[in-house]
């Protein structure tokens, strides 16, 4: 166990805590042992879900968002996202209402309606870049008893992490948007292997309100990924957003019912990978909350 | 003939709302030189009728009505590829949302939306907890309910406050009927 050396508050999102707690519990204990303590967000509630909201209306999107920054003001601390439609949700509003002065009063008129006030006196994180740009590769490298083996890993980014890039500040070539690589790093370094396929940076689709809206049109995206994904031979999907992990676990299912086409991948979130890396077992990071078994990756790795 | 009545249709209202727009995000319209790369790039303009490349010319032609009963404004799974691509500093992403955002205030918006509204005003989450999931949670050493408004329900007041007063739950209940 490391020392702590970097605190903040951790906000959960909805699918995450509700459909997937391995993600929420294997995100805590791993950030743990690299000296990262994620700290409760009491009463935080949706992002609101940038496609959902922000697309009916604006200034819901901001004052609801604001409001989950706000409980993360009053604990002096700054908020770590684990899944990138939330980190797109704070991190846009709390960068457009530090920017905007007139767009900050109207949200703040709102906000007096839950008690509150939106200061701007903290940042947004996602977990996966603070791990990369705080604890680094190193020691991540360090904090792995059990090597992965050389599996083969599909990695998916995700689109709002990273895009738009001209409203992100991660300032490093490992954040570009077309060629990512922090993610593949940080895979690598588990002892696995990323392996390049066609349309990497490709949406999983689900985005949008686009999975509730036509979910034929989502999962024809993802079946166009998972199929290439299929092609190279990975041994599971690793992703950094819980509603894309969603996607392509769940849409597996989805997708052999809607189309007939059958893969069988596993699907983790870094913070699951991370975890089997540091010995932990698959009962401590719930992966048989996940539709696609992954006892075929689980063979390869132990 | 279509083309000419909607060319003679070019008058200043029409101009009035592609300010709208600009102004609710969508900067840079006016310079959009109609490059395609947008439509290029669009993962789902390949599998249907979505063509951003139009959106962003008929929103410099001020075509509202067509814009805003539109299916394909709702297609987009708003991915950013386009507005990262883009060589005019146009935001096609951002254009779209604020379409969606027109389209919603004269209450034109699909179900699934306002369905994340109603669980969000109830719960305070788009995707609520179950007892499948409480069961799970338990066994991972958590708590059965997430430290959220699951498991402190005095905040939910102030969300419920704030989707009223912004008078998004007046739209829903004027689509579905009164429903909340």
């Amino acid at each position: 166990m490391s020392e702590t050396k970097f605190k903040s508050s951790l906000f959960l999102g909805c699918i995450a805590p509700n459909r997937y707690p391995g993600i929420e519990a294997s995100t805590i204990k791993t950030a743990k042992n690299l000296g990262l303590e994620l700290v409760d967000l009491k009463g935080a509630g949706c992002c609101p879900a940038p496609g959902a909201f922000g697309s009916m209306d604006i200034l819901t999107w901001e004052a609801l968002a604001a409001r989950n920054i706000c409980l993360s003001e009053q604990m002096g601390l700054d908020c770590s996202v684990l899944c990138n439609g939330c980190y797109k949700s704070l991190y846009d509003v709390n960068e457009r209402l530090k920017e905007n002065p007139a767009e900050k009063a109207k949200v703040n008129d709102l906000l007096k309606l839950a008690d509150m006030q939106f200061k701007g006196s903290i940042e947004i994180r996602h977990v996966a870049e603070q791990l990369y740009t705080d604890v680094g590769l190193k020691k991540i490298r360090d904090s792995v008893v059990q090597p992965l083996n050389g599996i083969k890993v599909g990695i998916h980014y995700g689109c709002h992490l990273l895009k738009p890039g001209r409203d992100r500040k991660f300032g490093s070539a490992a954040f570009s948007t077309e060629v990512p690589t922090f993610l593949d790093e940080m895979v690598e370094v588990l002892g696995a292997r990323s392996v390049n396929y066609k349309d990497k940076m490709m949406c999983c689709g689900a985005g949008g309100g686009v999975r509730g809206y036509k979910i034929d049109f989502a999962l024809d995206m993802t079946n166009e990924k998972l199929k290439n994904m299929s092609q190279v031979g990975v041994d599971c999907v690793v992703d950094v957003c819980p509603f894309c992990h969603l996607q392509f676990d769940r849409g597996q299912l989805e997708i052999k019912e809607k189309f007939g086409d059958s893969y069988d991948i596993p699907v983790l979130h870094y913070g699951q990978l991370l975890g089997l890396a540091q010995g932990m077992s698959p009962d401590e990071l719930g992966l048989e909350a996940h539709v696609i078994k992954v006892d075929s990756l689980l063979d390869k790795i132990v | 003939m279509a083309l000419e009545s909607q060319v003679l249709n070019l008058n200043k209202g029409l101009v009035n709302f592609t300010h709208e727009v600009e102004k609710a995000g969508g900067e840079n319209i006016s310079v959009c030189y109609q490059c395609g790369t947008c439509t290029g790039g669009c993962p789902m303009g390949r599998r249907n009728a979505l063509r951003t490349r139009k959106i962003m010319r008929m929103t410099a032609l001020g075509l509202k009505d067509e814009l805003l009963k539109s299916d394909e404004i709702w297609y987009c799974s708003t991915c950013y590829t386009c507005t990262d691509r883009c060589p005019r500093h146009v935001k096609p992403t951002d254009v779209i949302i604020a379409l969606r955002n027109m389209a919603t205030r004269q209450h034109i918006v699909p179900k699934n939306f306002l369905a994340t509204a109603g669980f969000i005003y109830q719960t305070g989450h788009g995707v609520p907890n179950n007892d499948a999931n409480r069961a799970l949670r338990k066994k991972l050493g958590l708590t059965a309910e997430p430290p959220t408004t699951h498991m402190y329900p005095e905040y939910i007041p102030g969300v419920q406050k704030i989707l009223e007063a912004t008078g998004l739950m007046a739209i829903k209940a004027a689509v579905e009927g009164g429903k909340k």
